[in-house]
């Protein structure tokens, strides 16, 4: 499946030689990308339903343990120095929140009635009837952060009825084909429409190639990755980017009591070893500096608690490094308190009690800022400068303060809000980034066919 | 009337007068009760002046708050230079200050001088010094450039100088005086830093010159060649000076110097080779230093022969931290330690934020 520093998948029965045994060549990519862009008429004469039934019979295959999913999670696992057991977590998530159920739901969500997809249907709004067409052909770079994630890309194509080539991310290459291919067993007539390659940043022949054929880009990755892209792209290719952002705790002093509250902290910075968007960086607490401590050295507890089951796995020393750093940073700075409270010890998590005037964000891996904060209007003036880069928050408080404080993140831009516990699994229906990508994806054509009234007679 | 801390350490660097570890604490003292930001660091990891049993418990200050705070032991008024980083870690914006007192460059100047006896002129007096690197008055704020000017002092003849002017580095200049030395059969030594001589290599190679400088003569290039667009192997670097200068594999040493310390680690080769042994290019330490290759998180020793990062003791560190944790990832071996690079960016982040970015977003 994987040629000389480059994977790939297309479906064996394709029509399309796969690349010689040299790897991928320009011509090679973009010969896939019209071949498939080919096959879109074909996909898009199923019906929805019957990809929706695909998508789910997919997610399901993996949702079960299996030697695929066991070669996989430890080829995963290898590959980004996550351990196996979040690995495999991070699959069976991704997995359950895309079912047939959940797709549907999204669709219905951004879409109205997703049969809208296999022709026009009644809009009563309209009083006519709607069609949505996506595009001829999606082309997907995605990250390394999450396994299994990037079968978002994948999903959202296909619901779109399009066509699409994902290029893995060299960090990860191994989810993606699996995924691929597992999607072709359940229906060949699906998933012979979704192509996976695999190159590295060096080759802007290939990535040239790659972008060429596209009219529909989705993209993960940091600021420099998607200025670059941005530059790359053709004037009519729409784009979906989903660069860097960041999460957050508010715990209100008005919270209903909650035993399980530290626990819920931490297996939110747990998950998936922070490296989600959706992972808290802060958690802002309205307490004073000895009542916040006593929260912290709760969440260490249960961090190290956590670590039993779902270890952090390899990391490299140039995050041991930044630990390190933010240790010293905290305690170099005579004029702020701060205490440590290790998860068992630094390098299974850290828990930070802090006195911030300005945002300060984690090394990530399992490490917490917890912030004492007078009030947590204050906790919004410290994220307030960063309010294009917010993406998730956790709120603890009263039925009331809970929506005075969803207000205002809204307005600072923060795309979900949950209770704690809940950071790391948003569900299908999570507008991405604030966005509605299905809708983003598709256009739409509306036939009207209320009859204007006549114009007046001129003379009457 | 009793000794100072800069007395102490100055016998001990010259002498070898007392051991390690009570120099070790003698000056941890000094620059804990003088200096609150690294008092500070102390005081989160529970060490202080009566509590220090072992010289490895001093607490390492990262390379990076040199940039961000003022790590002086001094009051402020009595620095008497002041050097700044080369910025290769953060960029040109992001350099770092190091001060210096009048003690603390005289004690620099005492390690520097007993370092270079031992590890570059071992077999040698005073020799034509050249270097390839602006003078101490053209580049005040260059540590590089006042070392080199010491080791002028101490182990220089009148010919030597400074070969890099406000045009850049004086070819002609440098390829007289090598052709004179030469016709006297004077052995010379070229010093600078690495990507100096890579890229004084490289012209000359281009233009097909080459030279057979006397016997004896040898060169001492510093550092790397940290985030320079010239990435060449010691051994290309070795290669080069054997072609173009004519040098001896024997006579070629590398010396790693940051703005952090005030002594230099030199690799083995010349020491090795005037004692009649095999060099094998790993880093020494002189005896007022200690290198540890560690664990950042925990600041454990890792096990010879792993990666690590590497962390500097320097006792001739008199105005700033003695104990420096870089950025530089090591490896620990029974005779020296081995510089492998910088410890790089984590580039397998997806979608979540890193602390760079927020720190370049706010800046």
């Amino acid at each position: 499946m994987s040629t000389t520093g480059q994977t790939f998948w297309i479906a064996p029965d394709l029509g399309f030689a796969p690349p010689e045994a040299g790897g991928l060549t320009p011509d090679w990519v973009g010969g896939l990308a019209r071949f498939m862009r080919a096959g879109k008429p074909k996909l898009a004469s199923l019906p929805v339903r019957r990809i929706l039934d695909a998508l789910d019979r997919a997610s399901r295959a993996w949702l079960a343990d299996s030697p695929r999913r066991r070669d996989v999670v430890a080829l995963i696992a290898q590959a980004t120095g996550m351990s196996q057991p979040m690995v495999t977590r991070a699959i069976v998530h991704e997995m359950e929140s895309s079912l047939g159920p959940d797709l549907e739901a999204a669709m219905v969500n951004e879409l109205g009635n997703p049969e809208c997809l296999d022709g026009f249907v009644p809009n009563p709004r309209l009083r006519g009837e709607t069609m949505a067409v996506g595009p001829e052909l999606v082309g997907g770079i995605v990250s390394a952060n999450i396994p299994a994630l990037p079968h978002l890309t994948v999903m959202r194509s296909l619901l779109t009825k399009s066509p699409c080539i994902v290029k893995t991310a060299a960090a990860e290459p191994h989810f993606l084909p699996a995924y691929a291919r597992s999607l072709f067993e359940v229906d060949p007539e699906v998933g012979r429409h979704v192509a996976v390659v695999g190159f590295g940043h060096e080759h802007a022949a290939l990535l040239e190639a790659f972008l060429e054929h596209l009219d529909f880009l989705i993209a993960y990755g940091g600021p420099e990755a998607m200025a670059a892209l941005r530059s790359r792209v053709g004037p009519g290719v729409r784009t979906l980017f989903h660069g860097h952002r960041l999460g957050f705790c508010l715990l209100a002093r008005d919270a209903p009591s909650d035993p399980g509250l530290a626990g819920n902290v931490a297996l939110d910075t747990v998950l998936f070893d922070q490296e989600a968007c959706l992972a808290p960086h802060v958690a802002f607490v309205e307490a004073d500096f000895d009542t916040a401590c006593v929260l912290a050295q709760q969440v260490a507890r249960e961090m190290d608690r956590l670590h039993d089951d779902y270890p952090l796995g390899h990391r490299p020393l140039a995050w041991k490094l930044s630990v390190r750093h933010a240790l010293d940073e905290a305690a170099m700075d005579p004029g702020r308190r701060t205490r440590v409270f290790p998860a068992g010890s630094v390098e299974r998590g850290v828990v930070l009690v802090q006195e911030l005037a300005r945002f300060e964000a984690s090394p990530l891996g399992r490490f917490l800022r917890v912030v004492p904060v007078e009030s947590l209007e204050h906790a919004l003036d410290i994220v307030r400068p960063l309010s294009g880069l917010l993406q998730n928050a956790s709120i603890a408080a009263s039925p009331d303060r809970r929506r005075t404080l969803a207000a205002a993140l809204a307005a600072l831009g923060v795309s979900r809000v949950c209770p704690p516990g809940n950071m790391g699994t948003p569900s299908m229906m999570w507008h991405h980034d604030g966005q509605g990508c299905l809708a983003a994806m598709v256009r739409f054509t509306d036939w009207e066919v209320r009859r204007s009234p006549p114009l007046p007679n001129k003379n009457s | 009337m009793t000794d100072t801390p800069f007395q102490r350490l100055t016998r001990f660097i010259r002498d070898r007068e007392g051991s390690f570890d009570e120099a070790a604490a003698d000056l941890f003292r000094f620059q804990w009760e003088r200096n609150p930001a690294y008092r500070a660091l102390c005081q989160a990891r529970g060490i202080g002046p009566d509590s220090l049993t072992d010289s490895r418990q001093i607490p390492a200050v990262a390379t990076r708050f040199f940039k961000r705070t003022t790590l002086f032991a001094g009051l402020p008024g009595q620095a008497a230079a002041s050097f700044s980083t080369s910025g290769t870690s953060g960029g040109p914006s992001n350099k770092g200050r190091s001060y210096f007192s009048a003690a603390g460059l005289d004690l620099m100047e005492t390690g520097i001088v007993a370092n270079a006896r031992a590890m570059l002129f071992p077999d040698v007096e005073r020799t034509h010094i050249l270097v390839l690197a602006p003078s101490p008055q053209a580049a005040p704020e260059m540590i590089m450039a006042w070392g080199m000017d010491r080791l002028i002092r101490h182990f220089g003849t009148p010919e030597s100088g400074f070969l890099v002017g406000p045009q850049g580095l004086d070819v002609p200049g440098l390829l007289g005086k090598l052709a004179e030395f030469t016709r006297q059969d004077a052995p010379v030594t070229l010093i600078g830093a690495s990507f100096g001589f890579v890229n004084l290599l490289e012209g000359l190679a281009k233009k097909g010159f080459s030279i057979r400088l006397p016997k004896g003569s040898r060169t001492m290039d510093a550092g790397g060649y940290k985030g320079r667009s010239r990435v060449l192997t010691r051994a290309e670097l070795q290669r080069w000076l054997s072609d173009v200068f004519g040098i001896q594999p024997g006579l070629m040493v590398n010396l790693l110097g940051m703005t952090e310390l005030a002594s230099q680690l030199y690799d083995d080769t010349i020491a090795a080779t005037a004692a009649g042994k095999t060099p094998h290019g790993l880093k020494q330490n002189p005896h007022w230093t200690r290198t540890r290759v560690v664990d950042p998180a925990t600041l454990a020793d890792v096990p010879d022969g792993q990666e690590g990062v590497l962390l500097h003791l320097d006792l001739a560190n008199l105005d700033t931290p003695m104990a420096v944790l870089t950025d530089d990832v090591g490896v620990m071996h029974a005779r020296g330690f081995e510089v492998l690079g910088r410890v790089g960016a984590d580039d397998s982040r997806g979608c979540s934020l890193t602390v760079d970015e927020l720190t370049r977003g706010n800046a």
